[in-house]
């Protein structure tokens, strides 16, 4: 490209060029992804789902039919399916800031992205598509429909195993982090993240009481301390991308050159 | 080498405290089974006062715990109230539950 | 005195002024914070967390009171009584430890520490022989809302306990190397075991005899 064919204004190129020319400006696409990504989740799963808070286990086969086929929930799967990938922006990031850690062996980044990714087919996809096939079937039979509800749900709040790996993993790289990119306490945190989300495990067997899937225990208080920990985690997110170093991000030229 | 060189069983703190945390145990747990478990076989709900001394026997057990072990006792007040506070709810959610629920 | 001089900074995470390692004079002697601050914000909150599960036990044994008992008393409280002496064992071992680490007495805290770890092992195996008594009885013996708190609070126990495990291994190889005087990782380490043995008093209490 010839610069002399095209005359501009300097005021007006400088201003362009300054947020275009942010050296951590892929960063900040994906950090401003999870708040965006997290109305999404609420829109999909508070308001138009009903799936958050969990409606009881132990409801009428009627009541089933008729929340599988609402036509609000065949709207909610639609926008999850559409807009589930998003999630990947954050995972990025998260490995892009992990790899700053000092001391901290690269599997365990790699295998906190990987369980993510796995982590989000049962505890999310999954979901998605049994309400899904419940939402766009409505001539199918009432157990059936009843039988998609459990196995929506079972997913939904019984996906254990992934999401106890990935906080595991996290502690674990914050405590050997040498450079202290997020504090020692977040680490601790993620510890009562994980218990609480162990205590889901018996959904499988109960349908009244705590530990139903709309129990206290199973439900409300694990939801409670994991959207504590996202909100201490992206906060601090924040702050790392904030105070990492520009001759860090290896570009191929100094930004004072642009 | 003897690891328990410079102790005295006697006169350490920790010892005693660790002698009258046993002898609890094995007070709460001939209160609530042990020696009566196959007297007790009819099953009556009127344990009443034995199930609220074994819960502040749990409770007191803990208050020594925290305080000599866990070295509470030298800690900051906020600490050491914090604690207190903590065993206090512990004890009245767990006695007021089987008491009034 | 051996041990007020220790910084507690590096390891904190948090940005709590110490006023005994700034070198002037201690304000309060009698004082301090054993471990790291960001430990006790943990202890603290699995505490809290904790009194959630007692709550709801509590709760639901008040409304089934017949068939909580029913459970109890399949349970073995000698097995129960017997873990809660390994542990109280277990927690004055390492409490000694801490005490001749202080002293700067490293081989005998390394001693005793390998003790109070052997104690938490043999609870881990009595316990897993406690599991498969129980399984092995088969499904109608252990089904029932009491089961499912039995299962929980012990399985998270036995969580915490296997947690302990590594946190004291980490502990030792810090007493291995010890010659700076600065106990701020054993000392946390040693507030956790002694947290972990503080559930268990409350668990074998609400499980095992009330």
């Amino acid at each position: 490209m010839s610069s002399a064919a095209v005359p501009t204004s300097p005021g007006i190129e400088l201003s362009k060029s300054r947020m275009l020319s942010n050296p951590k400006l892929d960063q900040w696409i994906c950090f401003w992804s999870i708040p965006v990504f997290y109305v999404l989740f609420g829109i999909i799963f508070v308001i138009f789902g009903r799936i958050m808070p969990p409606p009881t286990p132990a409801m009428a086969t009627a009541d089933v039919v008729a929340f599988m086929t609402s036509p609000y929930l065949s709207i909610a799967v639609v926008l999850l399916a559409l807009s589930l990938g998003i999630y990947a922006l954050n995972s990025g990031l998260m490995l892009t800031q992990m790899k700053r850690m000092e001391g901290v062996s690269p599997v365990l980044r790699y295998g906190y992205i990987a369980v993510l990714g796995v982590g989000g087919l049962p505890g999310c996809l999954f979901p998605g598509y049994m309400f899904a096939l419940g939402a766009f079937r409505p001539e199918y039979d009432a157990h059936i429909q009843v039988m998609l509800y459990e196995l929506g749900f079972l997913c939904f709040v019984g996906s254990l195993g992934c999401f106890i790996i990935q906080y595991t993993l996290f502690a674990i790289a914050v405590f050997l982090d040498k450079r202290q990119l997020f504090p020692k306490w977040l680490a601790y945190f993620s510890i009562w993240t994980l218990v609480t989300e162990l205590v889901a495990a018996p959904v499988f067997i109960t349908q009244t009481g705590p530990f139903a899937w709309d129990g206290l225990l199973a439900f409300y208080q694990g939801t409670v301390i994991w959207v504590a920990w996202q909100t201490c985690l992206t906060f601090y997110l924040y702050k790392a991308i904030k105070e990492q170093p520009i001759e860090e991000l290896g570009l191929p030229m100094q930004p004072n050159e642009l | 080498m003897n690891p328990f060189r410079n102790i005295s069983f006697l006169q350490d703190r920790l010892a005693h405290v660790w002698a009258f945390l046993v002898a609890t145990t094995v007070a709460s747990w001939w209160l609530g089974g042990g020696a009566h478990r196959v007297l007790d076989s009819g099953l009556t709900q009127d344990r009443f006062a034995t199930t609220s001394l074994i819960i502040i026997i749990a409770i007191i057990k803990m208050r020594f715990v925290i305080w000599h072990f866990m070295e509470v006792k030298e800690c900051p007040r906020w600490l050491r109230w914090t604690c207190d506070a903590w065993l206090l709810s512990v004890a009245i959610i767990v006695l007021g539950l089987y008491v009034f629920a | 005195m051996s041990h007020s001089s220790i910084t507690y900074d590096t390891d904190t995470g948090f940005t709590e002024p110490n006023p005994t390692a700034s070198g002037s004079a201690p304000v309060r002697p009698n004082t301090r914070l054993p471990g790291q601050a960001a430990m006790w914000f943990f202890v603290l909150g699995d505490l809290w967390i904790f009194t959630c599960y007692f709550a709801c036990y509590a709760f639901d044994r008040a409304r089934e009171p017949m068939a909580f008992l029913q459970g109890q008393h399949t349970l073995n409280q000698d097995m129960g009584a017997f873990n809660t002496i390994l542990l109280l064992s277990s927690s004055l071992l390492v409490a000694w430890c801490l005490k001749a680490a202080r002293k700067q007495e490293y081989t005998q805290a390394r001693q005793l520490l390998m003790m109070g770890g052997a104690s938490g092992v043999c609870f881990l195996l009595i316990k897993a022989v406690e599991w498969y008594i129980k399984i092995d009885a088969g499904l109608p013996e252990i089904s029932g809302q009491f089961f499912i708190y039995y299962f929980m609070f012990t399985g998270l126990h036995f969580l915490h306990v296997s947690l302990g495990l590594a946190i004291l291994t980490l502990a030792y190889l810090e007493l291995k190397k010890a010659t700076s005087g600065n106990l701020a990782f054993v000392e946390s380490g040693a507030v956790y075991w002694h947290m972990v043995d503080l559930l268990w008093i409350i668990i074998f209490a609400l499980l095992y005899l009330m």
